[in-house]
């Protein structure tokens, strides 16, 4: 009988804790348990067989900590690891299995910590490929914190080995990990990515485990692991002890059983007495799998989205078509303003966004890639990897933290096979275009036939039908008035047909009409009266929202239209653009009152949205370099002035910036290409090694205010990177920043090889630990104490 | 894996809270207070934070040992350190700790980088304050007991060299524990993270201004 046989048929039964067990037998303080695998070959043994002897099913090496970031000699450790385990089985006798274990590699991975995804899935290799060469029968990731490094994890074990995959995860009492993920979120993804078992260990007692457990078993469909801990730890003379004995956990184990767990054992704390008497009283119960889940599921790295209940927003706005500013934003790698359309998105009420970052001029799977990575990092929402290019699909799902949607495939033979392969390894839904052969079907049981031919498709690759969304394509009713109504009848018989959901791109309905949002609206009402699931939209639309709201409210989907009344109570009727309610008089020189100066006061005042407005009216009727001139820089040399002097604090002169970045957007429009000159081009970063870029975020908010282009390297560059960048683009200035001692090194290294190249480039520098002796030990040409005296410094620079 | 007994303390709902006068001040406001308009702000970031922090906290009981001068053994090895020997000296044990409020902070901050600069400082200033208070909260209870123990010290104090931050870690099991990680140039990740030895059963003495210890004349906080 196989390990997955075993599952199937029956509970099986991981061992218990290793760790104890170890420092009973002596294990001293500081000594690596791994190393025990070798020096203390009689020892492990002894505990594997005393596992196997409480009835254990599953011995799990003593490899948890067993990485190359610890261990030089890892293809020894684990290969005498594996024996050990072996060892015990053979003089035990019986078919037992043996399962590799891999624990957390104790670095927190990019972007939020310093360690590559991808380096964190080669190291997790090195392992598997050792542990899968001694013939161990199932790869165990466990103690889990964070869903990335997991994902990490499966990966490695999936391109490493064709073993299967259990996977625990650390959940707290609130059931989410430590970064943040759900029993949903990590169910999506985990069995998305093919494992074989899910479930949790450690940190929580059964006691605490009993009530997950259903949160869990709700949302998988495959065998539910739970290896709880001896209760919770306390000390008592000094001795970490667990609050519950073998029968208590024993008890509560049957309670876990009783939920749908069906693999289970222990972990810190749990002795072989414990897993004896789990198997006594569990081994009699009811088996029964979780059952099979038919939901459509997406999610991200704190929570899943489920399509089908209500209607699923996914915004469309980072998207270049049709947005020449969006194009811009991609030529000149301007992240913030692709990141500030996710974020607000997600505001508007969004639930998944799309992203699209196709141009013919820029190297897309780059662009996908920093641009899923960066918006990860700061929205929470699933992504909808939108790419016609298989390559930067790809390298987006791989580098997606959670289960993505993507889009899309269509019913010709060429995309299924490029798309499928992918879905199926990195586990996505994807949005499946009914477009074949000959294009898109004029009738509805023409695009239902599509439709069916990519779900029966799907199935061979092994994808299952829930995880293919039918988008039945919304077509301008300008050129065929009978467009929506086939797009509709579409909705319905491949919905009834085929038992999938749908999507679609509503806007295109009203392509080349006016007022579009009018009809798109009312399209969007239709619809979803008629079934669809998922619409791609623009959340910013408050015809679109109206409707998503109203509809959610009037077919019982909103719970005493609770979400309804929160959302119409706060629309008011537009406010005018005009000045604040209050007048506020003006402290000090240089403050402008506000009836005088609007602009300058709203500026002082860090009112970003009414800068907007106020500068969008005065360039109707003033030359734009007037308003640049007379008010704008004015207002920031006030506040820049205030902030020198200790009047203006740090925030405030953000606030400020802020407001003024508001007022130039509004002016830049007016302006004609000559006009819009600037001052110089500066490379910011923070050096590598540094993950702090707070204090490189404000030099870069106030030195674009300034006039400056700003190249934004953002944090942790390595110092080649930087060269690089200031090789192909001939910075003359260059501010590198740096939190701590230990990242001043790299700072010094990459003004070396700054002063290698073949460019002229000055250095200033600045951070927390920076004085004006370190800056000029590590050879800087300048060091700037805060921000305004790097701009302060720019400016003297460009000028001569 | 720790040689160290170590106990986990996780936060209860409500348990931690930002310490305004405090985020003000690490905000640069040295005798100021900041404008209507900030103060709305800095409330509003309050309220964001406070829904996503959640603290944890882990510790364990040391002997303390100054095999020589400028020497400190804290159970992990000797430190050389004039700085925390300067500080310990007379005890006969210490409690070392981590302490976290989570990666909440980290995202918030991030997030707001990107779209409104000004909060993403606020709340990075909010959070620092938040995990100090938390560090009193344990630092309190853990001492509640001792009639005799002296505040904090971190490594990266005086002279007490960041690379502990290691032996920190390891001892503590921070990653385990608590969720806390290092990177290769010693920085925490969540960010608002602390660890700190508290040394137990010396005269009290006031230790509390940070400020004689550090060797920083530059920083914008020095009393």
């Amino acid at each position: 009988m196989t390990i997955l046989e075993k599952i199937k048929s029956s509970v099986t039964y991981f061992d218990g804790g290793m760790g104890t067990m170890l420092q009973e037998r002596g294990l001293a303080p500081g000594e690596l348990p791994e190393l025990w695998n070798i020096s203390h070959k009689d020892d492990i043994i002894a505990i594997h067989r005393a596992y196997l002897e409480s009835g254990c099913d599953i011995l799990t090496t003593n490899t948890f900590g067993a990485n190359s970031l610890k261990f030089e000699n890892l293809s020894e450790i684990i290969t005498a690891a594996v024996e050990n385990a072996k060892e015990a089985i053979n003089t035990f006798g019986g078919k037992k299995f043996i399962a590799y274990d891999i624990g957390s590699l104790g670095k927190m991975l990019k972007p939020l910590g310093d360690l590559d995804f991808e380096k964190a899935v080669s190291l997790f290799s090195e392992g598997i490929k050792i542990a899968a060469g001694c013939g161990v029968d199932l790869i165990l990731i466990e103690t889990m914190n964070d869903s990335y490094e997991t994902k990490a994890a499966v990966l490695a074990a999936k391109e490493s080995c064709s073993l299967p995959i259990f996977v625990t995860c650390v959940y707290d009492e609130n059931a989410k990990l430590m970064t943040g993920a759900d029993p949903a979120a990590m169910a999506a993804m985990l069995e998305g990515l093919g494992v074989d078992a899910l479930g949790m260990n450690c940190s929580l007692g059964p006691a605490q485990m009993v009530n997950i457990v259903p949160k869990i078993v709700s949302e998988t469909s495959i065998p539910v692991i739970v290896n709880p801990n001896a209760g919770l730890p306390k000390s008592v003379n000094g001795k970490t002890v667990y609050d519950i004995d073998a029968e208590q956990f024993s008890n509560y184990m049957v309670e876990i059983v009783k939920q749908g767990a069906t693999i289970i054992g222990g972990c810190c704390g749990t002795t072989p007495e414990f897993i004896r008497k789990t198997v006594e009283k569990t081994c009699g119960l009811p088996f029964k799998l979780p059952k099979k889940k038919n939901h459509t599921v997406v999610s991200s790295y704190t929570h899943a989205v489920k399509v089908g209940k209500v209607p699923v927003l996914i915004g469309e706005r980072i998207n270049p078509t049709g947005k020449s500013k969006f194009k811009q934003a991609l030529r000149e790698n301007n992240l913030d303003y692709i990141l500030n359309e996710g974020i607000t998105q997600q505001e508007a009420g969004a639930d998944i966004l799309d992203v699209n970052v196709g141009l013919p001029e820029i190297d897309e799977p780059a662009m996908m890639t920093s641009v899923v990575t960066e918006l990860q990092a700061v929205s929470d929402l699933p992504l909808q990897i939108d790419t016609v290019d298989p390559i930067a699909m790809e390298k987006a799902m791989r580098i997606y933290n959670g289960k993505p949607l993507v889009n899309s495939v269509n019913g010709k033979p060429e995309s299924m096979s490029a798309v499928f392969p992918l879905v199926k390894k990195y586990g996505g839904a994807v949005i499946a275009l009914t477009i074949g052969k000959s294009g898109i079907p004029e009738t509805a049981e023409g695009r239902y036939e599509i439709a069916k031919n990519i779900v029966e498709e799907a199935e061979k690759w092994g994808i299952d039908r829930r995880n293919i969304i039918v988008d039945p394509l919304a077509m301008t009713i300008s050129s065929d008035t009978n467009s929506a109504n086939v797009t509709l009848e579409s909705i319905k018989i491949i919905e009834e047909r085929l038992g999938v959901h749908t999507s679609l791109g509503v806007s295109n309905i009203s392509f080349g009409l006016p007022n579009r949002d009018f009809v798109t609206s009312t399209f969007f009402a239709v619809a979803l009266q008629s079934g669809l699931d998922c619409a791609i939209m623009n959340p910013f639309s408050f015809e679109m929202m109206k409707i998503y709201h109203s509809f959610k409210a009037l077919k019982g989907m909103d719970e005493n239209c609770a979400e309804y009344i929160e959302y119409a109570s706060a629309i008011t009727p537009q406010s005018s653009t005009g000045i604040s309610q209050t007048a506020v008089s003006a402290k000090g020189s240089g403050m402008s009152a506000e009836n005088e100066d609007p602009l300058k006061y709203a500026i002082i005042k860090g009112l970003k949205e009414k800068s907007g407005m106020i500068a969008a009216e005065l360039v109707k009727q003033n030359d734009p370099l007037d308003v640049i001139n007379n008010q704008i820089i004015p207002a920031l040399n006030t506040v820049g002035k205030g902030f020198e002097e200790k009047t203006v604090f740090l925030p405030q002169l953000l606030m400020s910036a802020d407001a003024a970045k508001e007022a130039f957007e509004s002016v830049k429009a007016a302006l004609s290409q000559t006009e819009r000159t600037s001052k110089g081009k500066v490379i910011l970063a923070t050096v590598k090694g540094d993950i702090h870029d707070i204090g490189k975020n404000i030099v870069k908010v106030l030195l674009s205010n300034y006039g400056f282009d700003v190249i934004d390297l953002g944090k942790d560059v390595p110092p080649e990177v930087i060269r690089d960048c200031a090789v192909e683009n001939k910075i003359r200035l260059v501010g590198l920043s740096a939190l701590m001692t230990t990242t001043v090194p790299a700072m010094e290294e990459t003004i070396r090889l700054l002063r290698e190249s073949d460019i002229e480039t000055k250095v200033v520098v600045g951070g927390a630990v920076l004085t004006q002796e370190y800056a000029d030990m590590i050879g800087a040409d300048y060091y700037a104490k805060d921000a305004m005296e790097t701009v302060r410094f720019a400016e003297s620079f460009f000028a001569v | 894996m720790s040689d160290f007994t170590v106990e986990l303390r996780i936060a209860q709902k409500g348990e931690i809270k930002t310490v305004r006068q405090e985020a003000v001040r690490y905000l640069g406001y040295k005798n100021a207070n900041p404008d209507d308009i900030t103060e709305k702000l800095i409330s509003e970031c309050e309220k964001e934070l406070l829904q996503v922090i959640s603290g944890r906290a882990c510790y364990a009981h040391t002997n303390v040992k100054f095999p020589s001068e400028n020497v400190v053994d804290l159970g992990f090895g000797e430190i050389l350190s004039k700085s925390l020997h300067k500080h310990l000296y007379g005890c006969h044990s210490a409690i070392l700790m981590a302490a976290t409020i989570g990666i909440g902070t980290d995202r918030l901050t991030a997030k707001y980088s990107r779209i409104k600069p000004a909060k993403s400082l606020i709340i990075d200033a909010l959070g620092s304050s938040a995990v100090e208070y938390w560090c009193d909260v344990v630092e309190q209870e853990l001492t509640k007991n001792e009639k005799l123990h002296c505040s904090r010290f971190s490594a990266g104090y005086g002279d007490f060299s960041l690379e502990h931050q290691k032996d920190f870690a390891r001892c503590l099991d921070i990653s385990r524990k608590l969720g806390v990680t290092l990177s290769d140039t010693l920085l925490m990740t969540p960010a608002k993270s602390v660890t700190a030895v508290i040394g137990l059963g010396k005269n009290t003495r006031t230790c509390g201004n940070k400020c004689q210890i550090c060797t920083n004349q530059n920083c914008i906080y020095r009393d």
